[in-house]
């Protein structure tokens, strides 16, 4: 296995792990109480909230993308 | 625990591309090799000033250089799917025309040498068979390699052409029966090097297909690259797809009277949209928009217009969404992953990917999340027609409800402002068992079936009117009355906003008619708890508008937030709470 071989499955495998985190703080996050704000809609909890479902999205971009990389 | 998450978010993308700035770089770094091929060519830098120059300006050359790179790297791969596949007459004539040896520099300095030399050959092969078959002809042998470029048409023409010639000679006089230059032939432009001469390729070659170089005919008869008797680039597969020239039939022999037919599109960026894989489809799209933006110029008219400005509009949601961003963070991580660069450069890349597509996420998540809440029959709320009966709902006593009407009216006759308004019906809610109270969210006004919660602080006026619907329809329908209050107040959600938006301006203030649109809402509300249907609410189309949009995303602001991606969980709180948002 190539260094570049092994740096792609180490970043699929940080992107697996951003998406569950991501997952995993955006359930956190979000409450049954949010206190919003309606004139911008943020909160710190809605924004964390948000942010961590982002930031699965990404995470899951990036494991896809790698996965399909090395395996091409 | 959020404010330190969200500072190291904040920190963690803005120092992306500010990554190695205090490094200096070296000339024709194997991690920027795209970015100088794109000196190179354009000869901005040469290595001794390229040495001279700050880390912090090598820096920040080569963030400017990596987009103009990326264009000229997909103009160049353009090129040359447009010269790989077998030409017809008309391409033939045409590419031979416009051709200079500039273009086949370039295919070498950003493709590798051996494509470079082998669209050089091809060139060099074609005028050599063309000036053959224009004196002494051409022979069988001849035919085999020209099988290589050109189309079975195309050669069956080269082989007529003595006859052609033989025509130009019987008809000499007569205007147009010379086979001429077309003068608009189908070239790489641009290619900005003052010395292209000095452009082999040479150690450049191979930065993105591998290639080595050697220079060696890479589609020779019998050779690795010679597929089915076509003549294909390394690598390439046979009859591109990405090119957007066309074919057109019946073809031009040298020799007849020149057609008056289009040419060959040239190979840059035409208003198609093809199949390249170099590319998404987000950069196309934007390409498409653009290049049709341009064919506007000058055109006036309606159409014109209309045309331009969606395509501006077009361009702005797809720049807006990131996908393209996106899509060329995913091609920078391929190419430098299929080129062998360093861990630090991968990662750097798969770094600006998540981030192109975390910003991509911020577009799409809440439209992902209305789609879900539709699909699971949840997030939308239909909109009910007034007049419709309000299904799980009591009608009230008509001497009540018109009890109810009075004495709010009487208070709406009374007051001089919304603050007025709200004291006197929390004395009419008193009366009923209704408490009216001060609190909550900003924007909101929350009942029970005995009591309101409302908070002023923004768009007071606004929220008053929900207090006055709230205060009317519990005094009406009666507190134990819950499961009445609660269909009322969901089905007819949109009414409710549809009269406070009417009866206020804009961010929820008070507006000259504020009253008399009070006193229509409260009319309105009596018949309605009346006949237990839904109110008619005869407002102007804005404030239809305006009560449709929140009853789309939800009848709460966490419902509306949940739908918009912030996934709060209460949609409704309590089993006969309505929560209005602002």
């Amino acid at each position: 296995m190539t260094t570049q071989q092994l740096t792609i499955l180490l970043m699929a495998a940080a992107g697996a792990g951003l998406f569950f985190a991501g997952r995993y703080f955006a359930k956190k996050f979000s409450s049954e109480e949010p206190t919003f704000i309606p004139a911008t809609m943020v909160t710190a909890r809605g924004i964390a909230s948000y942010v961590s479902t982002v930031a699965s999205w990404a995470g899951a971009l990036l494991a896809a993308v790698c996965v399909f990389l090395f395996f091409s | 625990m959020i404010r330190p998450l969200l500072a190291f978010l904040v920190l963690a993308l803005s120092a992306l591309p500010s990554a190695g700035q205090d490094e200096r770089i070296p000339w024709n770094d194997e991690d920027h090799r795209l970015k100088f091929n794109y000196f190179t060519e354009t000869e901005k830098f040469t290595t001794e000033t390229w040495d001279a120059l700050p880390p912090a300006k090598q820096d920040k050359e080569l963030r400017a250089a990596l987009e103009p790179s990326r264009a000229r790297l997909l103009e160049v791969r353009q090129y040359y799917s447009a010269i790989v596949p077998k030409w017809d007459l008309e391409e033939l004539q045409s590419y031979l025309d416009s051709y200079q040896s500039e273009d086949a520099q370039a295919v070498s300095l950003w493709l590798g040498e051996d494509k470079g030399s082998w669209v050089r050959q091809k060139f060099s092969s074609l005028k050599q068979y063309l000036a053959k078959a224009r004196g002494p002809g051409l022979e069988e042998a001849d035919l085999a390699t020209l099988n290589y470029y050109l189309t079975p048409d195309a050669i069956s023409g080269l082989k007529s052409i003595k006859i052609g010639k033989a025509a130009v000679e019987k008809n000499k006089g007569k205007k147009g029966t010379e086979w001429k230059a077309s003068g608009s032939g189908s070239k790489l432009n641009n290619f900005a090097g003052k010395n292209p001469a000095a452009l082999t390729g040479g150690g450049l070659s191979g930065f993105y297909d591998g290639s080595k170089g050697s220079g060696e005919d890479p589609s020779a008869s019998g050779g690795k690259n010679y597929v089915s008797g076509s003549k294909v680039g390394p690598g390439e597969k046979k009859g591109s797809n990405a090119t957007t020239v066309k074919h057109y039939a019946p073809p031009q022999l040298p020799g007849d009277a020149p057609k008056t037919q289009p040419k060959p599109a040239a190979p840059a960026v035409k208003h198609t949209m093809p199949a390249e894989v170099d590319r998404g489809p987000a950069s196309y799209a934007k390409t498409w928009w653009k290049d049709l933006e341009k064919e506007q110029e000058g055109k006036k008219g309606f159409m014109a217009g209309l045309t331009k400005y969606t395509a501006k509009t077009a361009q702005g949601l797809i720049s807006f969404s990131s996908l393209a961003d996106t899509e060329t963070s995913y091609q920078t991580l391929k190419v430098d992953y299929k080129n062998g660069a360093s861990t630090g450069t991968l990662f750097k890349d798969g770094a600006i990917l998540a981030k192109d597509g975390a910003l991509a996420a911020v577009t799409f998540i809440p439209g992902a999340n209305l789609l879900k809440s539709a699909k699971a029959g949840d997030g939308l709320i239909k909109v009910a027609k007034a007049g419709s009966a309000v299904t799980g709902m009591v009608k009230a006593e008509a001497s009540t409800a018109k009890a109810v009407a009075k004495e709010i009216n009487a208070v709406i006759k009374a007051s001089a402002n919304s603050d007025d308004v709200v004291k006197g019906v929390t004395e009419v809610g008193k009366r009923y068992g209704v408490e009216v109270a001060q609190g909550g969210r900003i924007g909101e006004s929350v009942g029970t079936a005995s009591n309101v919660v409302y908070n002023g602080t923004v768009g007071k006026a606004h929220e008053v009117v929900h207090v006055v619907q709230q205060v009317q329809t519990r005094a009406t329908l009666g507190t134990a009355a819950e499961g009445s209050i609660s269909a009322f107040e969901k089905v007819a959600y949109a009414q409710h906003e549809m009269f406070a938006k009417e009866a206020t301006k804009l961010l929820g203030t008070e507006g000259s008619g504020y009253m008399s649109a009070l006193a229509k809402n409260v009319g309105s509300f009596e018949t309605a708890l009346t006949n237990g249907t839904v109110p008619d609410a005869a407002v102007s189309i804005g404030s239809r508008i305006y009560g449709y949009i929140p009853s789309l995303l939800g009848t709460s602001q966490a419902q509306i937030a949940a739908n918009l991606g912030v996934g709060a969980k209460g949609v409704v709180q309590g089993s006969n709470a309505v929560l209005y948002s602002e």
